[in-house]
């Protein structure tokens, strides 16, 4: 080591403890001297850099940590918080679609069996006893919203309500006739293709699509749905 | 590879790097909390003498063991906690001047640390020297802090500065001689 590198490596770092500049350093006196210099440098330029510490630096950097951390873990649970929201709300819309849209999809076989299914469970309407029969005005006034309207009497209305088949609303009509009760139940919404035949052991029936929708004729005997039909169109009319 | 516990630096600050790594056992938050309160003191000189700014400092040692904690795990082994906790606050550092330029307080204004209380004439050298310090270029100002704070060795700061050692040896010569030469001139117009 010469004595510009030994004058340099002081500079640099005088607390080195390197074998050759250690050695070096004992070599003269003014070695020694500008080593010690360098050091006294090096203690000043270490205390000045040595400036106070803000007060709580440590607990202020730690609390800041966790409240970013609260922070984090409350935004990723409101996060999925609302991820599950928004999957309720697909799920209930996809839900709600499927109640109330699949069924207006049924072909004609599947709309016959879910009239028969409301025939069998809405016992009720099959029930009814009217001295008087439902008027005719009642029958008009419970078509109009869809449209329909009797040209003429279709017989002895003992029963006569809204009703719901397939998801949809329509209209159920019992005639009573000297044969035997007949079941009409009017479906404005549920258009069909194609004619179903509906029978059972106590039931013959027809489902057949019209100019609005379709209709649903069921009795104990078939002559019974030959002639309602033949009645209906005679006397319904729908204005579309 | 950097180890803390070998320095040809024996700097008070230098001093602070050998502390003993922490139990691994420990949990997460406890680590984290052991690292911060180990180095927090240290990491705040450097960023103060870094920006020159008590407040930015301050607001750059929030970002720095903030984004310590969320890459914590990276962290394998924590004998090298202080210079990855270093390269995290200059990482930052570089990123708050890419987003923007903050408006610093005239280094003329700045009042001077009074870290110790001697004798009247050590204080105005001390002062003097803080100016000088400030005064300092960054490309020499960096290596000096990387050595006199951080405790890296010449290699070391090479490494962290991405420059060879011969530069990195002249930067800090050159950093030493500029102070003693802005300090002289100083204490000349002081004592005149």
């Amino acid at each position: 080591m010469d004595d510009l590198e030994f004058r340099k490596n002081a500079t640099i770092n005088p607390e080195t403890q390197e074998p050759q500049f250690l050695q070096k350093q004992q070599q003269t006196s003014f070695n020694r001297q500008f080593v010690q210099e360098q050091q006294r440098f090096n203690q000043k330029l270490n205390q000045t850099l040595n400036v106070n510490i803000p007060e709580n630096l440590a607990e202020r950097l730690i609390l800041n940590q966790q409240l970013n951390q609260h922070k984090q873990i409350s935004h990723k649970k409101r996060g999925i918080k609302r991820l599950l929201a928004s999957v309720a709300t697909i799920f209930i819309i996809l839900l709600g679609s499927k109640l109330l849209f699949i069924p207006s999809g049924l072909n004609s076989e599947q709309l016959a069996q879910q009239v028969m299914t409301h025939i069998y469970e809405d016992t009720h309407a099959l029930n009814v006893q009217v001295e008087m029969g439902v008027p005719k005005s009642s029958i008009d006034t419970m078509l109009a919203p869809y449209g329909g309207k009797l040209k003429g009497p279709i017989g002895n209305v003992s029963f006569l309500g809204h009703c719901i088949v397939g998801g949809k609303t329509g209209v159920h009509i019992v005639l009573n006739t000297p044969k035997g009760l007949v079941t009409i139940i009017l479906l404005p919404k549920q258009p069909i293709n194609e004619v179903a035949k509906l029978v059972d052991n106590h039931y013959q029936g027809i489902l057949y699509p019209t100019k609005k929708g379709s209709i649903a004729i069921i009795a104990e005997q078939s002559q019974l749905v030959t002639d309602t039909q033949l009645k209906i169109k005679q006397n319904l009319t729908w204005v579309i | 590879m950097l180890n803390r516990t070998l320095f040809n630096t024996k700097t008070i600050f230098g001093k602070k790097t050998t502390k003993k790594s922490v139990c691994r056992g420990v949990s997460r938050q406890k680590r984290f909390e052991t690292l911060v309160k180990a180095y927090s003191g240290d990491l705040y000189r450097f960023a103060y003498w870094l920006c020159r700014h008590r407040s930015i400092a301050d607001d750059l040692l929030q970002e720095t063991f903030l984004r310590a904690w969320k890459a914590f795990d990276q962290l394998e082994d924590e004998k090298k906690a202080k210079s990855w906790l270093i390269t995290i606050l200059r990482r930052e550092n570089a990123r708050r001047f890419e987003r923007k330029r903050f408006d610093l307080v005239d280094i003329d204004e700045v009042a001077i640390e009074d870290t110790f209380t001697p004798a009247p004439e050590q204080i105005i050298e001390n002062q003097q020297l803080h100016q000088a310090i400030f005064n300092l270029e960054i490309e020499y100002r960096e290596p000096l802090l990387l050595q006199t704070i951080g405790g890296y060795k010449t290699s070391e700061i090479a490494d962290e500065l991405k420059l060879n050692v011969n530069t990195v040896n002249t930067r800090l010569f050159r950093a030493r001689k500029q102070l003693k030469l802005q300090l002289s001139k100083e204490l000349l117009q002081t004592y005149t």
